[in-house]
């Protein structure tokens, strides 16, 4: 399999975290924590899927992710947004800047790899594409 | 007889004039050296020949010293008379002269004035005008037949037969009477006596003939002038009483008469206002509209409801409204004038509360922004490194990352636990924040309880098997189509279920009810065979944090936000919750939510509604709402496409924002009532403000706040008479 996926986080712990949970499922794993690295290892990179967290300092991940889309060599790129805010209308802001799908943080350890699995066999309209719940959804107890 | 005919003919009688129409018409008692009518001077005036003193000898003489001046200068009837037979007696040399009035509904004559004053003959004279003894005299005769009578020899003269004794007494010989007619109705006579038998002759017959439609003349236009007299007094009666201000001014601007209305708003007194032409009394500002106004007035057109400004005494400016219509021919203008300093301070007062109102709004909204903003970035901060702690703790735990002995897999397992309980607090208290700053909002829709209920049971069925609790339902069919928000009604559900099930021991039972409640609301009921509450304890339950057994809350963990929020969510729909409790046998907790109007297909047609709101979300919310109780809906973002749209359409209720982009929504509304078929259209003014005092006019029939509270919107709208399927007939 050996799919190349970037994962651009500035929470080292968080990079780590996604690092080792996609390993485990053999991709083949690169890191960038800022958006502007991110951008010069994707032209090389050339990876299938990009994890992008939203937050990130100075460019964010939704600037991130329009100018991933307007090069033309990146067209066929997937990108996931990875973010914790988890406000109504965060996933819709995500959606318009261009990513493919979007996953709320905490990320639950035991679905992750295969939610991104699904992205990759072309599955963009997966329903499950959340790794936790947002707050509208969440139970309050 | 009528003592009033004797001595004092000249005193009061005179007042009363024949009018053409034959009524009595009652002449104000005024002193003669009043103001002199001068237009009687055009009269033509009969004299006497000075020197001859022989009254056969009359003749026309314009520079006599007496040529008119009675038919000139008298203002009363019974002066005028007087002057006239004074003058037959002095200067004309006759016997006696008398005039009188008749009376045309009783054909009585009655004398006014004679020459000497205070006649004996005439003392107890008894004339008509009827075909009757004291009918066929010369005078009774003139009035009558409208011409003069000469008796040449009432000694002998059959018609004089009445007054032949008297007659003779005075020494009278030859009598002759001319008519004195008014506007061509019969009014008296003057009656002429002299010593000499055969005296009148056709000369001076002639000249008194004239004398006689001299007076008349004089007569009428005595009675015209009073006529006028009194129109003008009547006018300046009002003039005075005037509360506006009224004014007639010269084209030039320049005012000379002014009514006392003027000094009482502006302090200046006529002289003062007078002096210079009106528009240098107004404000600079206004001056170029008054002065464009004033020029248009000068070619002839009206100046209609102008507003401007005026200096008054004081150096403060009133606001005057005017109107002003030009008479060119008279070369001048009349103005009426209103004081509005009242109106337009109000106005003012309205539009700068407005204003404060839209820049408290406009805060608001920022710090309502700020505030979302700032949940927005916590619940980041937060959740991001719980992200570490729970991702890595869950690794550990599933040995992903190698064997791990059982003591520290137990703890891990209780770090992962920790951290979800932190997790589902700061969820919990994300929530409850959105209550507070006003985020919760509902989406009605028409839904069924039932389906509602199933699913959450669904959700929750692992749990329940996993304690071998048996899960039942007891369903009302009747009230399963409600018009509710259903995402909130799960969130009640599942807090609810899950509360039940986390407090009751395996194998115990939890039942969920469906319920009428009155007329308008169902009830959820949760009961469950737990633990219990005791009674001291149930009005703490809905209270934030406050898990009731610190001891219990160990052994069921939870936020202790859960019914807080549910309270929250529920009274925020209009609705209510409770519980009902024993302890050891278990509790039941409801909640009660509006049902919504209810769906009456066959009542008549649609309700239509026109939403005015320019926050597109809350427009959307709006329409979202009514279309769900089956109104029919039409959005404006602005005023101006509100009135727009009423123009075009009819409705049946308008929802108004307060604030719009393009202006006060009270200035849209004026406009829309002036369209006829809005006059009474009722309006529900929606308002993130409590601006009660402000909207709150006749033009507005009820006022809500933000949050929008959909259940208050439907009352509202039934409130005024719009349900949503409007009854048969009725607008």
């Amino acid at each position: 399999m050996n799919e190349t996926i970037l994962v651009v986080d500035d929470n080292i712990d968080n990079l780590d975290l996604t690092q080792i949970l996609l390993e485990e499922q053999q991709f083949d794993v690169h890191t960038a924590e800022s958006a502007e690295t991110a951008l010069k290892m994707s032209e090389t990179l050339r990876p299938r899927l990009i994890l992008v967290d939203i937050q990130l300092p100075r460019m964010d991940g939704l600037e991130l992710t329009r100018r991933l889309r307007q090069n033309p060599s990146l067209k066929d790129v997937i990108i996931v947004a990875l973010s914790a805010y988890a406000m109504k209308g965060d996933e819709d802001h995500a959606r318009e800047a261009g990513c493919d799908g979007y996953i709320t943080k905490p990320i639950n350890t035991r679905t992750f790899a295969s939610i991104i699995r699904g992205y990759l066999e072309d599955l963009r309209a997966t329903p499950e594409v959340s790794g936790s719940q947002t707050l509208d959804d969440i139970p309050a107890r | 007889m009528n003592t009033k005919t004797s001595t004092s003919v000249a005193s009061d009688l005179d007042a009363r004039v024949q009018l053409p129409n034959q009524t009595i018409h009652q002449l104000e008692p005024e002193a003669t050296g009043a103001a002199k009518i001068q237009a009687f001077c055009q009269a033509d005036a009969v004299v006497f020949d000075r020197q001859s003193h022989r009254p056969n000898r009359v003749e026309r003489g314009r520079h006599s010293n007496y040529s008119g001046r009675p038919v000139r200068e008298c203002v009363l009837q019974s002066e005028l008379f007087f002057e006239i037979c004074r003058i037959l007696g002095e200067e004309g040399q006759f016997q006696m002269a008398w005039a009188g009035n008749v009376d045309i509904d009783t054909g009585v004559v009655t004398p006014v004035a004679s020459y000497p004053r205070s006649e004996e003959y005439l003392v107890g004279l008894h004339i008509t005008i009827h075909d009757a003894p004291a009918g066929v005299g010369p005078v009774g005769t003139a009035i009558r037949d409208n011409r003069h009578v000469l008796v040449n020899d009432l000694l002998t003269d059959a018609r004089m037969h009445p007054w032949q004794e008297r007659a003779q007494r005075r020494g009278y010989r030859s009598v002759g009477a001319f008519p004195i007619m008014v506007h061509c109705h019969r009014h008296g006579a003057i009656a002429i006596y002299a010593r000499e038998k055969d005296f009148f002759d056709p000369e001076n017959v002639a000249l008194l003939e004239e004398l006689a439609a001299n007076v008349s003349f004089a007569l009428e236009r005595m009675y015209t002038e009073r006529m006028h007299r009194r129109a003008v007094q009547e006018l300046d009666q009002f003039f005075a009483l005037s509360l506006d201000l009224l004014c007639i001014c010269s084209l030039e601007g320049r005012a000379f008469r002014l009514n006392s209305a003027w000094e009482k708003t502006l302090g200046f007194n006529a002289a003062e206002l007078a002096s210079h032409p009106w528009v240098e009394f107004v404000h600079p500002e206004d001056r170029p509209r008054a002065e464009a106004a004033w020029q248009k007035l000068k070619l002839g057109q009206q100046i209609e409801q102008l507003e401007f400004r005026v200096l008054s005494k004081s150096g403060s400016y009133r606001w005057l409204i005017g109107s002003a219509t030009p008479s060119l021919a008279l070369g001048v203008a009349f103005a009426a004038v209103r004081d509005i300093t009242e109106r337009k301070s109000l106005e003012e007062q309205l539009k700068n509360q407005n204003l404060a109102l839209e820049e408290q709004n406009r805060r608001l909204n920022e710090a309502s922004r700020l505030k979302t903003e700032f949940l927005a970035n916590m619940s980041h901060e937060l959740r991001s490194p719980l992200n570490g702690i729970l991702g890595f703790t869950e690794l550990l735990y599933d040995g992903k990352l190698g064997p791990i002995p059982e003591r520290p897999r137990e703890y891990v397992g209780r770090v992962h636990s920790s951290a979800m309980h932190l997790l589902e607090l700061i969820n919990g208290v994300l929530d409850l924040s959105k209550v507070e700053v006003g985020h919760l909002e509902f989406f009605p829709e028409r839904v069924s309880v039932t389906d509602i209920i199933e699913e959450v049971m669904g959700i929750l069925g692992s749990i329940a098997a996993g304690k071998k609790i048996q899960m039942q339902t007891e369903i009302d069919e009747t009230v399963d189509n409600v018009l509710t928000d259903p995402g909130r009604l799960k969130q009640i559900l599942h807090n609810y279920l899950s509360n039940a099930l986390k407090f009751t021991n395996p194998e115990g039972r939890v039942v969920v009810r469906l319920k009428r409640e009155g007329s308008s609301e169902f009830r959820l009921e949760i009961s469950d065979t737990g633990i219990g509450i005791a009674q001291k304890d149930l009005a703490r339950l809905f209270v934030e944090f406050q898990q009731l057994d610190a001891t219990k809350a160990k052994l069921y963990p939870g936020t202790g936000l859960g019914l807080a929020l549910t309270k929250r969510i529920v009274e925020g729909q209009g609705g209510r919750v409770g519980v009902e409790s024993e302890v050891g046998k278990g509790s039941t907790f409801f909640a009660v939510l509006p049902r919504g109007p209810e769906v009456r297909k066959s009542d008549g047609p649609i309700a239509r509604v026109l939403v005015v709101e320019d926050g597109r979300a809350t427009s959307l919310l709006l329409s979202r709402v009514l279309e769900g109780a089956d109104y029919q809906v039409e959005t404006a973002g602005t005023g101006r496409e509100a009135v727009e749209k009423c123009r075009r359409a009819d409705f049946d209720a308008i929802t108004l924002d307060l604030v719009l982009s393009d202006g006060s929504g009270l200035k849209a509304l004026r406009e829309i009532r002036s369209l006829p078929h809005f006059r009474s259209t009722p309006v529900i003014v929606i308002s993130a403000l409590d601006q009660r005092d402000v909207a709150v006019t006749d033009m507005v029939q009820a006022f809500l706040t933000k949050p929008i509270n959909p259940n208050q919107l439907f009352e509202t709208l039934e409130q005024v008479g719009v349900p949503a399927r409007l009854t048969v007939g009725a607008k």
